[in-house]
């Protein structure tokens, strides 16, 4: 279990210097086994961070972090049942993706690896396990996954690109930084999305091609003109989709220029997580100004517009019919259906962690 | 800061309010963040204090027995695996001792309230350094902020409002330029802050990934966890200091 190095300012000081003594702490804490007569699950200790809708969208899985306690991931059903079934990991996961249809998750934990869960009977059980190279030095930011399953990819904290071929194969990484052109931020922002034909996408500061098997080599790169790196990303057929901030931008990858539309209109404020549905026909942005969320088609027609509570909007996943779920810090997790207003699909909050425990209702 | 639209507006004057509330908005997402960091910092920073008070300490002083015994077991025996475990006994002994070592003292400190949250997200939104282009006033920013993070860290609100009328009576508080000139500072400063946005996320989701701030909460959700923990490591010290008795070593 580690945490990240490279934290800027008098709070990342305080982090660098107690880090050793911290973990030994918790590696102790681990050893003497957690007081299970403590309350188990406050608010601060299931934050979620992290979210993913299944490709037939009935499935929701959320990854927890908060506590070194409350980790590992919730698989959440979304028949109406609101089964639960629970899977924990050695660390916390960072982020979290389905592997190909059904319900296979891939999921990046805190100390640089990838692990893949898979609905076992009541639990999520584990089944392949892979390491990144840097392991807990460099924690994963993100992971994708193929639709085909074969390929996963991880960005981690200091803007490297890993390619693994999944569950098993040679893995490659690359370094983002020999393709900066702002030159000053060492951690760029920026989105990555395997592509159905072999391909996985990098959009920073640059579009980047990458020959996803093999050696990773590099196929093509193109500027780009954001400003912050964008949030979300997504193949559409031949063009590329990225949102920047209020704005969606399509690359078409065989020639042309970029097309930009603005989403959010006037003093649409503050923009924080969004979520392009697996097919590109719908966007999703947490204004964070107005507390809601805003769904989109591409051409900048708004479909519906959510309550996004007072906690701040941690992760979101949206799928192609408008299917929106929402994760918050303070352990809510919420479905809305996209052609229901009155209330959502599913809410409900985090319980605590239980080992081995089986789907429960509710 | 932004007016009410009229029929007589130019167009470029309706696009910088636009623009103008854009901005304002943002600020207030980047001040929040700001804060939210702050706050956490202050967080850590009374806790890294307790924690080596009841804790640190502990880890060290076994440490240093551990090193003692290896040195020990090294020059009993001569042989290079034991000299290898004195090394490295001996370097966490020196690890640990440097780190309790920059740990500060603890101090009285009560979590910031809801005014002092205000008074600071206002503080970001107009001295970060990080907003200002201008070399000299980005320079006079960072002095101000650093006093401002101080002041918040202290619980001392006089002492914030007192940086923040000291800023805006400056005379670089006072700007006055043509629509367009006005039009696109705002653009290129909307573009700024969005990235300096995503930057402070990014540092905000790495301090709350620390092993403190692991440890932080751990400790706050059971707080019975440090005193178990100083326990075992008590345990640990009388073993150790047994065994550096039965093999005669002096302490």
């Amino acid at each position: 279990m580690s945490g990240r190095g490279l934290v800027p300012g008098p709070g990342g000081e305080i982090t660098r210097r107690s880090r050793g003594l911290a973990a030994r702490g918790l590696d102790l804490a681990e050893r003497l086994g957690d007081d299970r007569s403590q309350p188990a699950a406050l608010p601060h200790e299931s934050a979620f961070r992290a979210a993913a809708l299944s490709a037939d969208g009935r499935w929701l899985a959320a990854a927890r972090s908060g506590s070194s306690r409350a980790r590992g991931v919730l698989l959440v059903a979304l028949d109406g049942s609101e089964a639960v079934a629970e899977g924990l990991t050695d660390a916390w996961v960072r982020s979290v993706r389905f592997l190909g249809a059904g319900t296979e998750i891939v999921a990046a934990t805190q100390d640089g690896e990838v692990v893949q869960l898979r609905l076992d009977g009541e639990r999520l059980g584990e089944v392949a396990r892979r390491r990144c190279p840097s392991g807990a030095a460099d924690p994963p930011r993100a992971v994708s996954a193929a639709p085909d399953g074969g390929f996963v990819a991880v960005l981690l904290s200091t803007a490297t690109v890993v390619g693994l071929p999944w569950p098993d194969g040679p893995s490659w990484t690359f370094d983002l930084g020999e393709e900066r052109t702002n030159g000053s931020n060492p951690r760029l922002a920026c989105a990555f999305e395997p592509a159905p034909v072999g391909k996985l996408a990098v959009v920073g500061d640059r579009v980047l091609m990458f020959d996803r098997t093999g050696s990773g080599g590099r196929l093509a790169s193109l500027p780009t003109d954001f400003a912050a790196g964008p949030t979300a990303l997504c193949w559409s057929g031949s063009e590329l989709l990225a949102v920047e901030g209020s704005e969606l931008v399509r690359f078409p990858l065989l020639g042309g220029r970029p097309e930009t539309r603005t989403l959010v209109a006037g003093d649409g404020g503050g923009i924080g997580r969004a979520a392009i549905s697996p097919s590109g026909t719908i966007v999703a942005l947490d204004l964070t100004t107005r507390a809601a969320i805003e769904v989109y088609d591409p051409s900048g027609r708004l479909l519906a517009r959510r309550p996004a509570g007072a906690r701040g909007v941690e992760a979101l996943a949206v799928g192609d019919d408008g299917l929106l779920a929402v994760a918050q810090g303070d352990g809510w997790l919420t479905v809305w259906a996209p052609h229901r207003v009155d209330e959502p699909l599913l809410r409900m909050r985090d319980r605590a962690p239980t080992p081995g425990s089986a789907i429960a209702s509710g | 800061m932004a007016g009410q639209d009229t029929a007589a507006d130019a167009p470029e004057d309706r696009e910088l309010r636009d623009k103008e509330r854009e901005l304002d908005a943002l600020e207030d997402d980047f001040a929040g963040v700001r804060e939210r960091i702050a706050t956490l910092t202050a967080l850590l920073a009374h806790f890294e204090a307790r924690y080596h008070v009841e804790v640190g300490v502990l880890f060290s002083e076994l440490d240093g027995l551990e090193a003692r015994l290896a040195r020990q077991a090294y020059e009993a025996s001569a042989r290079e695996e034991h000299a290898a475990a004195w090394r490295e006994a001996e370097e966490r002994a020196r690890e640990s001792a440097e780190a309790g070592g920059e740990a500060p003292a603890p101090d009285a400190w009560e979590p910031p309230k809801p005014e002092g949250k205000a008074l600071f997200r206002e503080a970001a939104k107009r001295l970060h350094p990080d907003l200002h282009e201008d070399a000299e006033t980005k320079q006079r920013a960072t002095v101000a902020m650093a006093a401002a993070n101080e002041a918040y860290r202290l619980g001392d609100l006089d002492e914030l409002r007192r940086i923040l009328r000291g800023w805006d009576q400056s005379p670089e508080a006072v700007a006055g330029d043509d629509t367009a000139a006005r039009l696109v500072r705002v653009i290129r400063h909307i573009a700024q802050l969005r990235e300096r946005i995503a930057e402070a996320r990014v540092e905000l989701e790495a301090l709350e990934a620390s092993e403190l701030n692991q440890m932080r909460e751990r400790a706050e959700a059971d707080p019975e966890l440090l005193a178990r923990l100083r326990a075992d490591l008590e345990a640990g010290l009388d073993a150790a200091q047994q065994r550096l008795a039965g093999t005669g070593a002096r302490r």
